[in-house]
């Protein structure tokens, strides 16, 4: 029995709360995955994962069991990302593009082999957004297209395809990259 | 020096391997849930506690409403066959003259057949099983 699997059946049998201190570290790297290639912020994907996970505690003993429970959080964790930026916008009141470079700004890479990782930490970055987003759910566990794709709620073919194109994109433009360096 | 392909699905995996939360984030999302649980949990919890007896009180009702229902249905089916049983001959007479050609035996067999088939459907839509 799956981990998920073995939540589903706590929240069936009334114990929500139970549940909820299973879901929330089987589901901390999920939703902190897509709320981070949703905002391209770890400081904001962190406050919307936790948004995210408080509202869950709210909401757990409504569950149904109609939708998958890993697809009713992401659809959650897409809302609540979706909110977070119309918020953002309001706020700063910059075109989405200079949000965007803004947030990628304050970003830093994740620690590891300096010059080179902060490269392809950049040339990620400067994918187009779904191409980084399906880049960044697919790298972060090895997970499955169609993960990905519930993740997003786009389809598979669409994650496959965005994969191919950021992949080759990369990999000429890394190349590009050494042969100048070389 | 270009990547090739492996290594450039390596990297990404380290480069995104750490990806996750600042630690301690669910021990501040605990924090978060206690906070709000001191706030507005026990009248939600009685609430909800409440909202569970009533709910096996009316299980507990309907289960007894459709073996009640289930039982009255089967007493009467028993009670129709048992007629049909004793009565049989003067049915199959009755039955065999107003149906002409057909052979005494298989008219009460097809209807006992259909008596029970309708049993079993009234029985079904109740939810009763008896096998």
């Amino acid at each position: 029995m799956s981990a998920d699997q073995a939540i589903v059946d706590l929240i069936e049998a009334g114990r929500a709360e139970e549940a909820f201190d299973r879901l929330v570290p089987a589901f901390r790297r999920r939703v902190y995955g897509l709320a981070y290639s949703l905002l391209r912020d770890r400081g904001a994907a962190e406050d919307l994962a936790q948004e995210v996970f408080v509202k869950l505690w709210q909401v757990l003993p409504q569950y149904d069991g109609r939708a998958q429970l890993s697809t009713w959080i992401y659809a959650i964790t897409r809302n609540a990302a979706v909110s977070a930026l119309r918020k953002r916008r309001r706020t700063l009141s910059m075109s989405d593009q200079a949000v965007l470079e803004e947030v990628e700004r304050s970003s830093p890479a994740p620690a590891g082999d300096e010059a080179g990782d902060a490269a392809l930490w950049r040339q990620v970055a400067a994918l187009p957004e779904k191409q980084r987003q399906v880049v960044t759910l697919y790298y972060q566990d090895e997970r499955p297209v169609d993960e990905v794709a519930a993740m997003l709620g786009i389809p598979v073919n669409t994650v496959k395809t965005h994969l191919h194109r950021a992949r080759a994109r990369l990999a000429a433009a890394l190349g590009a990259r050494d042969e100048v360096t070389a | 020096m270009s990547d090739e392909p492996d290594g450039l699905e390596r990297r990404l995996r380290q480069l995104h391997a750490g990806l996750d939360a600042r630690p301690g984030f669910e021990q501040r999302v605990m924090a978060r849930v206690a906070a709000l649980r001191a706030a507005q949990g026990a009248p939600r919890a009685d609430l909800r506690a409440q909202f569970e007896r009533r709910r096996e009180r009316a299980r507990r009702a309907l289960r007894r409403e459709a073996w009640l229902q289930g039982a009255t249905l089967a007493g009467i089916g028993i009670a129709a066959a048992a007629v049909a049983w004793e009565f049989a001959p003067a049915l199959v007479a009755h039955a065999a003259a107003a149906s002409g050609g057909l052979q005494p035996a298989s008219l009460a067999g097809v209807t006992l057949l259909g008596l029970a088939a309708a049993v079993g459907w009234l029985l079904r839509r109740n939810g009763i099983r008896i096998i």
